[in-house]
């Protein structure tokens, strides 16, 4: 009987291993040579001969924070080299490829594309209004997408290039990794490409680009309603277009105030928003006591992580502010979520024997979304302009609160189901 | 012979390495030795039961400082000597060379990182390479890992194993049976044995393992075996406890593990459990070297601090 059970068992992968080590082709060994970690040798920052002495601490934790990016870029890479994600522009963004331990692998794995489906989801999901005679059966709408702090991320080319955009994409960043990012995408034909834009422009001394569809903006999200919106704006940004945002890793790293200051803003001021957030929780055990000492001897310190430490202080991040609907899971009820053929999939890469290793690793980072829709009546942005009609209208009919909440909800209804964490 | 295997001990257990030329004569003693021992190596009691080292080198010397230098206390050391840990190389030549020294007074047996495919991704591979500048003596480890014996028995009464059980294997002597001089297959009873873990949620005997190899093995499967080898105890390694040790099924199956601190990284203490002359068990806990982090925050480049997704 046991016997029987090792048909269509996730079996290593034998023969198909990839290669490693100096034998590697193309792809250099884990331990081969040193890693672009360091925070503070990659960034020849603009800023840096202005520093003064009070600004120095906060910069240089600043500077650990981007460097963060340069870590999760390469661990990206890593899973594209092997197969978990399919994505050719990550690669542009590394100088210096390494490969991770299967473990961070499937990791970045399960991170990236989770994000990437509540994104495609917000994306596909069309407003039904058959209540309504004058406006077919799907509509349209238009949608925006605000990443903060984004870093090298590259999911506006992913989907654009499988044909799936909205109206506004928005990146933003710390002016040094903004300027590094608008590099890469204006001398790379393959983002330029994608972009499409002959009047792509670049701005503010190439920190900045800014096309039809597609904004990378620079600025500290500390000062979000000073600096960032102002930028936002002057781009197009409209309040009343159902927006994504999304924070993988970003809010953590700044004090509550200033992330909380971000929550409140939208959540007071955008028609239709849904809020995505990938972080660090559960600082307190053994496992994530350890995690902020590792990480502090790195110099990276999470000043968000005690504000917001379980599952259900994320959720309460935002219910607590009145947002319509929020919910939070681990990435080990994400692993759960995986259907079995893609299982199988990531499970024929690589050698898997970190099992109990990987399961502490992903109590200890979730997925929070919340969403949050005005009700009818409610104040209509200022800024709204005549050619968002479309959603304006929808907006003011009654029905259509709730359907804007099934449009938001149903983006991340795939995973909803695992509201519940495992015990 | 002798004092130049003493030498290069005490040099190990300063965690520096020995030579390739060394690496190569120790492996060809140990492989002496190593063939005659049986599948199921035959253990007395008093003996000290150790799981999983993983290059922890700091810590396997912590765990001596513990449990009692090798050879005033006997040793079991149930697999996973490599991989994962930065010191792979000194951990597994140390435990070597003190078998070699002292052949009754420490058993090895083999755990699924004794094997060519594993190391290669787990970093025993790289580690070889970094230290010695080419795969040789990566190659000469292997090919000892494979004269590793596949378990052992204590007084006849406790099986210890590296994984578990596995559904082709009903009794003790069918161990004995398997011809072990080779990779760890990707299935079959080596592969299980090496590989298997305990299931405490399983209401039916075997379920699938999520390692995509062995299997997870019930309650109603690990007493029957027991009774009918005439045994009282599983004793095995391979999964990480956070206590240490975990005793399940109504203690007829102990897991215990003894790296601290897995990969500097998961805050866990670990166990050794001491068996006495009357097979009374005991363990004892210990926390992780501080050693670690102060070796990985003076060489970062070489050991790496643990990864996290930032």
């Amino acid at each position: 009987m046991a016997n029987a059970g090792n048909q269509g068992r996730p079996f290593w992968p034998g023969a198909r291993l990839p290669p490693v080590g100096r034998e590697a082709g193309g792809f250099p060994s884990a331990s081969g040579g040193p890693l672009p970690r360091s925070p503070f040798a990659s960034h020849d920052s603009p800023m840096g001969r202005n520093r003064n002495m009070m600004q120095e601490p906060r910069m240089a934790r600043d500077d650990v924070i981007k460097g963060t990016d340069d870590d999760a870029i390469i661990s990206k890479l890593s899973a594209v080299n092997l197969a978990y994600l399919d994505d050719p522009f990550v690669k542009y963004f590394v100088k210096r490829p390494s490969r991770r331990p299967p473990l961070i692998n499937r990791g970045s794995y399960l991170r990236t594309r989770t994000l990437d489906l509540i994104t495609e989801q917000f994306i596909k999901n069309e407003i039904k209004s058959a209540s309504s005679p004058t406006i077919p059966s799907t509509t349209p709408i238009r949608k925006q997408i605000v990443s903060l702090g984004c870093g090298s991320d590259t999911r506006y080319f992913k989907l654009k290039a499988k044909g799936l955009s909205v109206h506004k994409y928005f990146e933003i960043d710390f002016q040094e990794s903004s300027a590094k990012k608008a590099a890469t995408i204006k001398k790379n034909k393959a983002f330029t490409d994608v972009i499409g834009d002959p009047d792509l422009k670049v701005g503010l001394g190439g920190t900045e680009l800014y096309s039809k569809d597609y904004c990378l903006l620079s600025g500290d999200l500390r000062e979000f309603e000073d600096t960032i919106l102002p930028k936002l704006k002057a781009q197009g940004f409209d309040t009343s277009l159902p927006t994504l945002f999304l924070s993988e890793c970003v809010l953590i790293y700044i004090e509550p105030k200033d992330s909380d200051a971000i929550v409140d803003w939208v959540g007071a001021n955008m028609t239709a928003s849904l809020f995505v957030v990938y972080e660090q929780i559960n600082p307190t055990d053994a496992f994530g006591a350890m995690m902020l000492r590792n990480l502090k001897a790195r110099n990276i310190e999470l000043p968000g992580i005690h504000a917001y430490p379980s599952l259900k202080s994320q959720e309460e991040r935002f219910m607590s502010r009145g947002w319509t609907l929020a919910q939070a899971v681990d990435m080990n009820a994400l692993h759960d979520t995986l259907p079995e053929t893609e299982l199988k999939r990531i499970s024929s890469l690589e050698i898997f024997d970190e099992v109990e290793e990987w399961q502490l690793l992903a109590s200890h980072y979730c997925v929070a979304w919340a969403c949050h829709v005005h009700g009818s009546g409610s104040k209509a942005d200022g800024a709204a302009s005549a050619s968002s009609a479309s959603a304006t209208t929808l907006i003011e009919d009654g029905p259509n609160h709730q359907t804007l909440v099934t449009l938001l909800s149903e983006s991340v209804s795939g995973i909803s189901k695992f509201s519940t964490p495992r015990t | 012979m002798g004092s130049d295997l003493d030498r290069q001990i005490d040099t190990l257990l300063q965690c520096k390495i020995i030579t390739e030329a060394e690496v190569k004569e120790l492996c060809l003693k140990a492989r002496e030795i190593l063939v005659e021992e049986s599948n199921v190596q035959r253990v007395d009691a008093p003996v000290t039961v150790c799981g999983d080292i993983h290059g922890q080198f700091w810590d396997l010397k912590k765990l001596f400082e513990v449990g009692g230098e090798c050879p005033k206390t006997n040793y079991l050391f149930m697999g996973d000597f490599v991989d994962r840990g930065h010191h792979s190389v000194e951990t597994f030549l140390l435990l070597l060379a003190l078998k070699v020294r002292y052949p009754d007074r420490i058993t090895l047996i083999r755990g699924n990182h004794e094997s060519r495919q594993i190391t290669k991704v787990y970093g025993f591979y790289d580690e070889c390479f970094q230290k010695f500048g080419s795969a040789n003596v990566w190659r000469y480890c292997c090919e000892i890992f494979d004269y590793l014996s596949l378990s052992a028995i204590i007084d006849d009464r406790i099986f210890c194993v590296h994984g578990g059980l596995s559904p082709s294997i009903n009794t003790i002597d069918q161990i004995r049976t398997i011809d072990r001089m080779q990779e760890v297959p990707h299935s079959g009873a080596m592969c299980d044995l090496l590989w298997s873990d305990p299931d405490p949620d399983s209401c039916t005997g075997w379920g699938l393992s999520p390692r995509g190899a062995g299997f997870l093995f019930g309650e109603t499967v690990a007493k029957p075996f027991l009774h009918n080898n005439g045994l009282e105890l599983i004793a095995r390694a391979h999964q990480l406890v956070m206590e240490g040790y975990k005793l399940m099924f109504d203690e007829t199956v102990v897991t215990v593990w003894s790296a601290p601190n897995y990969c500097y990284r998961c805050g866990n203490v670990a166990a050794i459990l001491e068996i006495d002359a009357n097979l009374g068990k005991s363990y004892t806990i210990f926390r992780d070297s501080e050693r670690n982090s102060m070796a990985s925050r003076s060489t970062p480049q070489r050991e790496g601090p643990p990864d996290y997704f930032l």
